[in-house]
């Protein structure tokens, strides 16, 4: 009798000793959660909040800034999609075209003492391009040339292909821009994607007007300080030099505007006869839309 | 003479502490057991939630929420930008950000030279370039030329050349030439180079 009260003590105490236990373990296990939900507080949450007002005017911002596209972009006639199908990307290279493009230039060069001898113009055959749904084909030419000249013909290949000022710009440029549109005036969207789809040529022409248009949608010294460095580019400054000038004049005369589209592939210069005058040998690629079969 | 009698040490099983704590151990972690649970499901996220948009998040909620607000953010930037430059991803904006990507070959050209003069200032004709080759899509350029009126010293002064061009910021690689010395009944001995060098991206 006395051996089973014993034993059923014992149990007792083991019951209450192990439930002790597990209960201080689970205590521990919920202490080390509960200061681990305010370590995550402090962490996390406190620079999530932060963010999150700044998210949401953001996007109150964009929203505002889409719709005004959209509407505009509704009364918008004839797209850059269109004028690069036709002119810049076609679906066969304007052999006429691009002659022409060369002859303006070697012309208006040699009539300002720019260019001294151009090659003939030779144009490989058609092979797969990298980018998708694109042939491209080697045009190779040489030519002697003063540094001016050697710089327009750079340029213009540069320039070729190119539809509107916001092709001009790099992506990093235009993400400035719109992102100053977005602090400085939301509504100026409108203004800023004229201004950025404005036609490369007819801006460098005449490009006061149309920075003048532009600067009547953004009025303050930080937005015209960004526009006035981006506009200082050596890109934008020799658009408006070689574009704005006679070359700009006679390619628009001569309905060679716009160019089609030309990269580099190679450039190799040496020096000429004379000082400051120099050999350049190019190959450029040309690229038109491949024939889906 | 008095004796001192120290008490006597009695010694107590291990059983019967842990019998006589075992109650007052239960009692002491169920109490704490209570009290946590109840500060877990009650007040921790009282204390750690927060109103943002009309609602109460708790951290987890507020992290979906921030990450859903930058996705949307993402979207719409995607949107805005589609509408105001609607050439967006293709392959011809692909191909006009390659544009952006070129070296000025006249500007490569005036570095390299400023570079050669630099190196003999008092006789510009020690380092001559014959033809500067740019390869874009590479982003490589091809020097060829020679070093020449130094007699015996024409590759120290190739190997001269080499580590100032090592040094200019654009360049990011160059092959080592072929060191050589030729004999030249014209210009005498010297040593032609063609220097192949990886620009920057």
């Amino acid at each position: 009798m006395e051996n089973r009260s014993f034993y059923r003590q014992r149990v007792r105490t083991a019951l209450l000793l192990t439930a002790g236990v597990s209960m201080l373990a689970v205590s521990g296990f919920l202490l080390s959660q509960s200061a681990a939900t305010v370590l995550e507080v402090r962490e996390i949450s406190v620079p999530l909040v932060s963010d999150i007002p700044q998210f949401e005017r953001r996007i109150s911002l964009l929203t505002d800034q889409i719709e005004l596209a959209q509407l505009h972009a509704a009364t918008r006639t004839g797209s850059a999609e269109e004028r690069m199908n036709v002119f810049v990307i076609p679906d066969e290279v304007d052999l006429d075209r691009l002659v022409g493009v060369f002859d303006v230039v070697g012309s208006i060069l040699r009539e300002q003492g720019l260019l001294a001898r151009m090659s003939d113009i030779t144009l490989g055959d058609p092979t797969p391009s990298s980018e998708e749904g694109l042939e491209e084909r080697l045009l190779t030419v040489q030519l002697a040339a003063h540094e001016d000249g050697v710089q327009t013909v750079l340029s213009l290949i540069k320039f070729a292909g190119l539809l509107t000022v916001g092709d001009l710009l790099s992506s990093g440029e235009r993400k400035l821009l719109l992102q100053k549109t977005e602090e400085e005036n939301p509504t100026g969207v409108i203004a800023m994607e004229q201004f950025l789809s404005t036609d490369l040529l007819s801006y460098a022409r005449d490009p006061d007007a149309f920075e003048e248009q532009l600067l009547r949608a953004f009025t303050s010294p930080s937005f015209l300080k960004t526009l006035q460095d981006m506009l200082q580019s050596s890109a934008v400054r020799d658009a408006r030099k070689i574009l704005g000038g006679n070359i700009g004049n006679s390619l628009q005369k001569s309905a060679l505007w716009p160019l089609p589209l030309m990269t580099l592939h190679e450039a190799r210069i040496r020096a000429g006869s004379a000082s400051g005058w120099f050999v350049l040998s190019l190959q450029i690629t040309l690229y038109n839309r491949a024939h889906v079969l | 003479m008095s004796q001192t009698h120290k008490p006597r040490r009695q010694s107590v099983p291990a059983a019967t502490i842990l019998h006589r704590s075992a109650v007052p151990l239960f009692l002491f972690a169920l109490v704490l057991l209570l009290f946590l649970l109840c500060a877990y499901l009650f007040l921790i996220p009282r204390l750690t939630t927060v109103e943002i948009g009309g609602e109460e998040r708790s951290t987890r909620e507020l992290r979906a929420y921030h990450d859903a607000l930058l996705i949307d953010l993402s979207e719409k930037e995607h949107e805005r930008d589609a509408l105001v430059l609607p050439m967006g991803d293709t392959a011809y904006s692909r191909l006009v950000e390659e544009k952006h990507a070129e070296f000025p070959l006249l500007v490569l050209r005036s570095s390299l030279e400023q570079t050669v003069r630099q190196l003999f200032p008092a006789d510009q004709n020690t380092i001559y370039l014959e033809s500067i080759r740019y390869l874009p899509n590479e982003k490589s350029v091809e020097l060829a030329g020679d070093v020449r009126h130094v007699g015996s010293r024409s590759m120290t002064v190739l190997a001269q050349l080499l580590e100032e061009l090592r040094s200019l910021p654009f360049v990011s690689q160059i092959t080592n030439p072929r060191f050589v010395r030729e004999e030249d009944p014209a210009i005498g001995p010297h040593s032609p180079f063609t220097l192949r060098m990886l620009l920057q991206s």
